[in-house]
């Protein structure tokens, strides 16, 4: 049996209902709780009170064991004929709530611009020549005269105006060609150009000089690439113009001294969303499982939390969610999961290579903006199965190439299987044990397998998405104590009833 | 010699008797009882069987024509109450009262009725009542009732409160004081054959006194209730300690005619409660007084019987013997007595089985104590047992510990006591079935690092034991540092149908509990008094709904049902693993009220 309650806030009291609810239906998807709704019936007066409810309703269902199968807010309360209509969300949809903005890490050196004179004065872009396409270049004209100690060539990045990160790391190879007394400057400061820092000085020797730059500093939010003249006199160029110069390629900018990576970002979107919206979701970061891959290009301006993780579980195949106890979590798909068996009373199943793609390679960009592209990756065992190749490109945003394969792998693992089209009727829900358990317990990221299918499609329990799929999404129906799962795929627009209970 | 069938509609002021055969009859085989079906839905609280539909073909009849259709109208306002009370406005509840023919009972059947199917209750004839034969038939009375009939038992604990004994010149059990003149009646008559006339000066009283006895508990609240046809005057229903008279008064107002029910409530003194009915001082009263009762604010309604467990250390399994079972599972009401909800109480469970040896409590300490696991004594801080079993880990490796091995297939819910000791470590538990071809998992739960340790009931999950198989705590700690600590761990056999498992919410942070006095909390599916079921407190003085998850109807159908709190924290500490006042465990009592259900009454 199910209880559904809603409750003044999270841990609060609990609403005294004038009736019990009615066609309660709890719904999953890969992010945890999804959605619930319920009808009260109710007068209209009772109807108003919850209506004009101020704060946030919590809304929970348990089951008989004590289990909380259920939780999220109230989003949307309508008054019909009858009684109220409530709709609740899971707590997933806390990261729907507010804009995240930040700066984690970028190697896009078109995105450095220079410094005019009105952001400071002693700069003079008109006295040299840049190059900010697939590096940061900045040269001394044939003929032109460079005060001492001002004329300053100066290229700069910013973190988004606002956001939530500033820069404490960069890196870059550097060739420098300046003459002596003159440098190259690497500067921090504020976004206004104020409070500024020199964080590394490479002086200019008269020749040719390489090496690599790996700073992390305290954070501000400007960097500025500086050449000037501190010969202690003005300096007139007689060479010609690009013979003297600054070169900087495989620049990288972050927001962090460690490596970049999805888990961690995960984790400070947790912090930014529950630090302004507290209570719903706890801040509990044990639920986000490291991952290892450093992400080179991450810059979020004003974008949805929610879409920020959809594509960093993609690229990481990990799931993200908040499951029913509030819990945050990011962490490989699958990781937690139960195995559940049914025996399918009637059955129609339909394989398509619609959605079909064994065959993967991923787009990436160059430090000049150029498309490259990864390696192909295949996966033989689809391959043989179908004897036909689909192949398809994933479009990534990244300048690095292992970040571009990460991206390339997921892909492929995720579309070279059957896509299934199903629709199975079974009347139990069973474990590996053969008990039978409510039919609630099934929830996307647990494995279901028909188990009387003929023996030549049974497998292992290992996902084949013929005996055995993944959920993702599970819609019951307390009301007529059904569940609807649908298989996990990667087509949205797949969508197909897979299994219904039947009395 | 046979006995008819009786058929009632009542709202426990006004009952309409459909089979009198005087304003209401229902011929022999017309009406043929639904016999309700399992309930399809999942959804708690509206009882395990379906609502069905009473089709009853109903002759109404009146003295005249109107009397007639007043009648009618009178079923119409029953049923049009009904739909009232189920959509949730505060009117009382229509029961449906069966008694079938022949039948060995006592008590009526009773079921609530929910409203009535369609947009109307009767497509009247134009020709209706035309001919004056002062009775309408061809009505067929739709209505909608919980499957389930219910019996009440019940008890008294007024004596001859219906005043059915009367000596010639005094009621038995009852002393008149002062210059009064009482008298048996035949009419009006509330309850039973007779009432009793009280035609009283000022101060003249009819008492008796009601001791302390199981459930008349010193220092909770009774209540008593009196139903008065006054004539003239004020009538007075008042309850006091036998010293202080009639310190709690309910009087009538100036309402004469008709039958008012007085309330009052009263703390039990130590020698019990004295009840009695008064004059006003100024203007006496002259009125005709019936059926006196006493409530208990833990039993459901009116003088029902109960049933307690023996009062069990917090923490330890309770039994309730109902001395018998019932066939059908049928609705329980459960009070909690002394239970504790101050502010150093954190969430509790409420666990209730449907047999015996369904709940198993193991002291964890007991299971192992070597390697990274020891047993330090935390007697301190009330453990069961004396000790806790504690894990300190070496490494952030996931460590099991074996809870049990079964010989038997059953899906088990896995309570635990747990303290984590660090302020930064975060522990995660999970269960785990193992056996010769196969390892399942529960889905984890974690444990955050306090500030101030304190123990708190946790649900661990649900696991499948199966035969030679062993089922496993597993731990995992954040980081090599800090402790956690386990003091019980509570098996629940869901095998065993129904368990009823509540979450009892801690006070909120911004609630009215902040006092650690002992109170009354009622689980109540109230199937007969209200359309939802109800967690609340029933003692100091009010009855608040308190924050409970969990399925909050009761059903049961053993003679002995388990019963176990699992809760923690004391008047002055939240750091005991169990509930504690006054520097000892605290004992609860589980009083049980059992409607017995039948599908077919017999």
């Amino acid at each position: 049996m199910i209880d559904f309650g809603l409750y003044r806030r999270v841990d609060g009291g609990r609403l005294a209902l004038p009736s019990l609810p009615v066609g309660v239906t709890l719904s999953h998807n890969r992010r945890g709780p999804s959605s619930a709704r319920a009808f009260i019936p109710a007068t209209l007066a009772e109807s108003f009170a919850i209506y004009n409810h101020a704060g946030l309703l919590h809304a929970v269902a348990v089951d008989g064991s004590g289990a909380v199968v259920w939780a999220g807010r109230v989003e949307d309360v309508k008054i019909e004929s009858g009684g109220v209509s409530v709709q609740a969300m899971g707590y997933a949809r806390i990261f729907n709530d507010v804009p995240y903005t930040a700066l984690w890490s970028s190697t896009a050196a078109a995105e450095w611009r220079q410094v005019t004179d009105n952001d400071d004065a002693d700069s003079e872009p008109a006295r040299y020549q840049f190059d900010t396409n697939g590096r940061l270049y900045i040269a001394l004209r044939k003929g032109e005269e460079y005060k001492d100690a001002d004329n300053t060539a100066d290229l700069t990045y910013a973190a988004p105006h606002g956001g939530q990160r500033n820069i404490t790391a960069f890196s870059a190879s550097y060739s420098v060609t300046l003459p002596v007394g003159w440098e190259l400057r690497l500067i921090r400061c504020d976004d206004d150009f104020n409070n500024s820092n020199v964080v590394q000085t490479i002086a200019g020797t008269g020749s040719n000089a390489t090496g690599t730059i790996s700073q992390t500093f305290t954070g501000q939010a400007r960097l500025i690439v500086q050449v000037r003249n501190n010969t202690g006199s003005d300096y007139t160029v007689a060479v010609d113009t690009g013979t003297l110069f600054v070169e900087l390629t495989d620049i990288r900018v972050k927001t962090t001294a460690a490596i970049v990576t999805a888990s961690a970002i995960a984790q400070d979107i947790l912090s930014y969303v529950t630090g302004i919206n507290s209570e719903q979701v706890r801040t509990l970061t044990t639920g986000v499982i490291a991952t290892t891959n450093d992400l080179h290009d991450q810059l979020y301006e004003d974008a949805q939390p929610a879409a920020i993780l959809d594509d960093l579980a993609e690229l990481e195949e990990c799931e993200w969610g908040v499951g029913s106890g509030r819990m945050f979590y990011f962490w490989p798909r699958g990781n937690v999961r139960k195995r559940w068996f049914i025996d399918a009373a009637t059955i129609e199943l339909e394989r398509s290579l619609e959605a079909i793609y064994n065959s993967v390679y991923a787009t990436y960009r160059a430090d000049d903006g150029r498309t490259l592209r990864t390696a192909v990756a295949s996966n033989s065992e689809s391959l043989a199965a179908f004897g036909l190749t689909r192949r398809e490109p994933v479009r990534t945003p990244t300048t690095d190439a292992t970040e571009a394969e990460a991206w390339r792998d997921a892909r492929l693992s995720q579309q070279a299987l059957h896509a299934v089209r199903a629709r199975v009727t079974f009347s139990r829900l069973l474990d590996a044990s053969g008990i039978e358990w409510p039919l609630w317990s099934a929830i996307p990221g647990d494995t279901m397998t028909i188990r009387n299918l003929p023996a030549q499609v049974i497998g292992g329990d290992e996902v084949d998405n013929i005996a055995t799929f993944r959920i993702d999404t599970a819609d019951y129906d307390a009301d007529r104590d059904s569940l609807r799962v649908e298989p996990d795929t990667p087509i949205p627009t797949l969508i197909t009833l897979v299994a219904e209970r039947t009395q | 010699m046979t006995t008819p069938m009786v058929l009632r509609l009542t709202d426990g002021t006004a009952t309409l008797t459909l089979t009198d055969n005087v304003s209401y009859a229902i011929r022999d085989m017309e009406w043929r009882p639904k016999v309700a079906r399992r309930l399809q839905s999942q959804m708690g609280g509206a009882g395990l069987y379906a609502n069905v539909i009473e089709e009853i073909p109903l002759h109404v009849r009146g003295a005249t024509g109107a009397t007639a259709l007043a009648n009618l109208a009178a079923v119409a306002n029953m049923l049009d109450q009904a739909e009232r009370w189920a959509r949730g406005e505060m009117v009382a509840p229509i029961i449906l009262e069966y008694l079938p023919a022949n039948s060995a009972a006592t008590d009526y059947y009773k079921a609530v009725v929910v409203g009535a199917p369609g947009d109307t209750f009767w497509d009247l004839s134009p020709r209706m009542n035309s001919d004056q034969n002062h009775e309408l038939d061809g009505i067929t009375l739709y209505l909608e009732r919980r499957g389930l009939w219910l019996r009440q038992e019940s008890i008294s604990y007024v004596e001859n409160g219906s005043f059915e004994d009367w000596d010639g010149s005094d009621f038995d059990d009852w002393t008149v004081t002062g210059m009064a003149t009482i008298d048996q009646e035949m009419s009006p008559v509330k309850d039973g054959m007779y009432s009793a006339s009280l035609e009283a000066l000022s101060n003249a009283v009819i008492w008796q006194d009601i001791g302390l006895a199981a459930g008349i508990i010193q220092g909770y609240l009774v209540t008593v209730t009196a139903w008065v046809y006054l004539t003239s005057g004020i009538a007075k229903l008042g309850a006091w300690d036998g010293t202080t008279f009639f310190n709690e008064v309910s009087e009538t107002t100036a309402v004469t005619g008709q039958w008012v029910q007085l309330r009052v409530q009263k703390k039990v003194a130590s020698t019990g409660v004295r009840v009695g009915i008064a004059g006003d001082l100024s203007v006496g009263v002259n009125c005709v007084i019936d059926d006196i009762r006493v409530e208990l604010d833990f039993a459901a309604a009116d003088f029902e019987s109960y049933y307690q467990s023996a009062a069990t250390d917090n923490g330890d399994v309770a039994t309730i013997d109902f001395g018998s079972s019932e066939n059908v599972q049928s609705p329980t009401r459960l009070v909690i007595q002394d239970m504790r909800l101050g502010t150093y109480h954190r969430t509790a469970y409420l666990i209730v089985a449907n047999a015996t040896n369904a709940i198993n409590v193991v002291d964890a300490e007991d299971l192992v104590t070597s390697g990274v696991w020891s047993a330090p004594s935390d007697s301190a801080a009330y453990a069961r047992g004396g000790n806790v079993l504690r894990y300190t880990p070496a490494a952030t490796s996931e460590v099991y510990l074996q809870i049990s091995s079964s010989v038997l297939t059953r899906r088990l819910a896995i309570f635990a006591t747990v303290r984590n000791n660090s302020s930064t470590t975060t522990f995660r538990l999970r269960l785990r079935n193992r056996r010769a071809d196969t390892t399942e998992y529960s889905r984890p739960v974690f444990i955050e690092g306090q500030a101030s340790p304190r123990p708190e009931p946790i649900f661990l999950g649900e696991i499948v034991a199966t035969a030679q198989s062993e089922y496993d705590l597993c731990v995992q700690a954040s980081a090599a540092s800090g402790t956690i600590d386990f003091d019980s761990i509570v098996i629940v056999s869901l095998n065993v149908q129904p368990v009823a498992i509540l979450a009892i919410h801690e006070p909120d942070g911004d609630g009215y509990i902040t006092t650690d006095e002992p109170i009354f909390l009622a689980v109540d599916h109230r199937l007969l008094t209200s359309p939802t079921p109800r967690a609340a407190i029933v003692s100091l003085g009010y009855y608040a709904e308190w924050s409970a998850q969990g399925v909050r109807d009761i059903f049961t159908s053993a003679r002995d049902v388990e019963v176990l709190l699992l809760a923690t924290g004391s008047d002055a500490s939240a750091n005991t693993w169990r509930q504690v006042a006054s520097s000892a465990v605290v004992q609860n009592t589980f009083t049980a009220t059992r409607l017995p259900g039948s599908l077919i009454p017999e």
